[in-house]
Formats: C-alpha cells, structure tokens, sequence
C-alpha cells in the first residue's frame, strides 16, 4: 500500500503541479522512484532520528510564515527548541534563547503576544527568529523580505 | 440520441458519485487505523491531549447544559396532557427519565457537539493545513497526526461521555422543575422515582455509546480537516462536511449500538 505522502505526491503529479523540491529535502514528500539525495542521504529511506537532525540543521522557511495560531509568540519559538532533541537534548529554560533571538529581530516586548494580531512584518520577523533559534548550518528562505519595511 | 446521452451522462455521475462514497469510506478507515496505529506508540503528547480536553470539554458546557435544560423541559410539557389523559401522569419521570437517559440525552448532545466541535476541528485543522503549519510542524521534529489527530480524537471520546451525563442531569432537573411547577411534585420524590425506574441496563449502553459518539466526532473533523483542499474555499468546505458526514455517521453508529445492546438485553 503507498504511503500518504505517496499518493499525495502521484495526485499532484496528476495534476501536472510542480513537485516542490523544498519538501522533497524535508521529507515532506517521497519520490514515486528513483531517489532523492540531500547533504548526502538518501531522505525516503532516512530513519525519523536521523531525518529530524537533517531538518534541524537545515533552516527552512516557508512562503508564508506558518506561525502556529494557537500559541503566543513564546511558544512558538520554543516549539522547535522543545522538539528537536535529537539535536539540543532537553532544555529546562528557553527563554534566554528566545529573547536572544526576538532582540535579534527587535521585537524583544512581543514574548506573550498571539502572533495572529499582529501585522505581516512582524509575523515575518517571528518566523524568521524561529527559524534561526535552532542556528542551522544551511538556510533556505523563500521571500523571507516580503512584507518587510526596508 | 440527445436523451441516450444525457442518460448515460446521468449514469457515468452517478457511478462517479458512488465510487467516491466508497473511496470516502475507504480512507475514513485507513485514518482511523493510522490513529490506533499512532495511539499507541511512543511519543505520548500529554499536555496537549489536556489542553484539548480543557477546550474541548468545558466549552462545551455552558451549550450543552443549556439545551439539555430545554430539552428537558420541552419534553415534559408536551407528553404531561397526554399522560393526564390516560391517567398515567404519575409514571412521567419514568417515562422522562428513561428517554433521556437511554437516546435523548446522548443524541442530542453528540448532535450539538458535532456542530460546535467537529465544525471547529475541521476549520481549525484546515486552516493549518492552508497556511503550511502542518508541515511547518512536520519540519519542527513534531508528528502533526500524533500532535493535532490523535490528542484531538482521543479527548472528543474522553469528553463526549461526560457530556453526555452532565447533560442528562440538567435535562432530568428541567424536567423536575416544570413537574414541580405543575404538577406540585418535589425534587426528591422526582428525583427517587427516576433514579428507582432507571437501572445500569438504562446506562451503561448509553455511557458506552456516547465513547463511539465521541470518537465518530473526532475521527470525522479530524479527517476532513487534515486532508482539506489548499485554499480559503477549502477551510470552509472542510468545516462543512465534517459536520455533516458526522452527524450522518452518529446515527447509523446510534442504530448499530441500539441494534447490539437490544441483542444483550434478550440474552
């Protein structure tokens, strides 16, 4: 039986879209056949671990900033701190990380806010420090400017 | 010739309707494998299956409790004449209790929760699935079904249940107050005479039922959600037939559980 991403993956094809590569180097998607190499290991056939320590170490930005609505802007910068301890271990106390990172974006006063009320800069700039508190070796943004004021 | 083609037209819909019922059925069912499947391997998200719970459950309250109360009333009103009619006016909280108890009560309040939550998760999950959280979450080291499916599934089948009974009490209590209104019946021989009538007979079935309630409410907006299609149009229709297909799906679940609970009660 193929896998979900499987048929995901063959329904877009169907649909003539473009695979996105993107999430080929994720693991979002598996390749129908062939393989799919990235930093030199093979993503299909990656153990979860391993494909983890692969992401974590690899920035990536989405189009949009993809900040979870639920969370203020505090919980979703720990949310990747929390989840990848494959890379971190367990970390007790987030926040000199998170401050350290949101006065890199200047936006060191937003901790408790919900990331939803605010303009598209500064969703932009959260998802920016976001991605940049696990410091990955290798960055792949997508517009990471847009709506930013120069 | 023109009829024959809009005949056959009519028929290839048709067959095409049909083939995607079947296909809708068939991947409802590899979702709800892939949930037991996850259920229960490690890592367990805890504080998260709380605070859905927390959302989930109390929520709820407030809407649930209020149409148990009228229902409870509405109940009473209308089948007290009838009952004076023939005499049997005294055997009303039987009567009243045991329809709430065994169908009113865990029908009524499924149907209300698979309006306000099942609309809610398909939104919810549709939404994140439209703005890339999912795999936002995904790339963050985090198993989104584990995360968003499995916690949300898991406390719609713990919180139905005590929906259920909380809303059964309040509808009993209505229905208490127009008796003691009309009726000059106190509380506490209203009270005893249900309690006397009802047995566990009347309410384990019913409790065991609203736990396949809860999960149908679950599985079905989760579902919808999940595999919800890109864009706004998306979100609206995921939120949609998440309510429908789970209302539909609570009665043919309350007819099975009806049908296997008769079959124990003649053992």
């Amino acid at each position: 039986m193929p896998t979900r991403n499987q048929q995901k993956s063959n329904r877009d094809l169907d649909r003539k879209e473009v695979v996105r590569i993107k999430d080929l180097m994720v693991g979002l998607m598996a390749p129908d056949c062939g393989c799919f190499e990235f930093m030199s290991k093979e993503i299909a056939t990656s153990h979860l671990w391993a494909l983890n320590l692969l992401r974590s170490a690899n920035g990536f930005f989405f189009q949009g900033s993809s900040l979870y609505v639920s969370m203020t802007v505090q919980e979703n910068l720990e949310f990747p701190l929390r989840r990848h301890k494959e890379k971190l271990g367990i970390i007790d106390d987030t926040i000199p990380l998170v401050l350290e990172v949101l006065e890199n974006v200047k936006l060191e006063r937003t901790m408790n806010l919900i990331p939803e009320k605010g303009l598209g800069g500064m969703k932009r700039r959260i998802a920016l420090a976001r991605k940049f508190i696990l410091k990955p070796k290798n960055k792949s943004l997508n517009e990471p400017t847009n709506s930013l004021i120069p | 010739m023109a009829n024959s083609l809009k005949a056959d037209l009519g028929k290839s819909k048709m067959v095409g309707r049909i083939k995607q019922f079947f296909i809708q059925i068939g991947e409802l069912s590899y979702f709800a494998g892939r949930f037991f499947r996850e259920t229960f391997s490690a890592p367990f998200e805890f504080k998260e299956l709380l605070r859905q719970c927390y959302q989930m459950g109390n929520r709820s309250l407030v809407l649930v409790g209020m149409t148990g109360f009228i229902i409870g009333l509405v109940l009473t009103l209308q089948s007290r004449p009838t009952m004076i009619q023939f005499g049997a006016v005294s055997m009303m909280p039987n009567m009243v209790g045991i329809s709430i108890v065994r169908e009113i009560g865990p029908v009524i309040t499924a149907l209300i929760c698979a309006g306000r939550i099942a609309s809610g998760i398909g939104a919810e999950l549709g939404s994140m699935r439209v703005t890339e959280q999912i795999d936002a979450m995904e790339v963050s080291g985090t198993n989104p079904f584990k995360y968003l499916v499995v916690t949300r599934i898991l406390a719609t089948t713990l919180m139905i249940p005590i929906l259920v009974v909380f809303g059964d009490l309040i509808a009993l209590y209505g229905s208490a107050l127009i008796e003691n209104l009309k009726g000059q019946v106190s509380f506490q021989l209203y009270f005893n005479t249900v309690f006397d009538a009802l047995s566990y007979g009347d309410l384990i079935p019913a409790t065991i039922k609203s736990f396949f309630f809860g999960f149908v409410i679950g599985l079905v907006g989760c579902f919808k959600g999940y595999y919800s299609k890109k864009g706004t149009a998306g979100v609206g229709i995921a939120a949609n037939t998440a309510v429908v297909m789970a209302s539909l799906l609570l009665f043919v679940v309350d007819f099975i559980a009806v049908f296997v609970s008769d079959i124990f009660y003649e053992l």
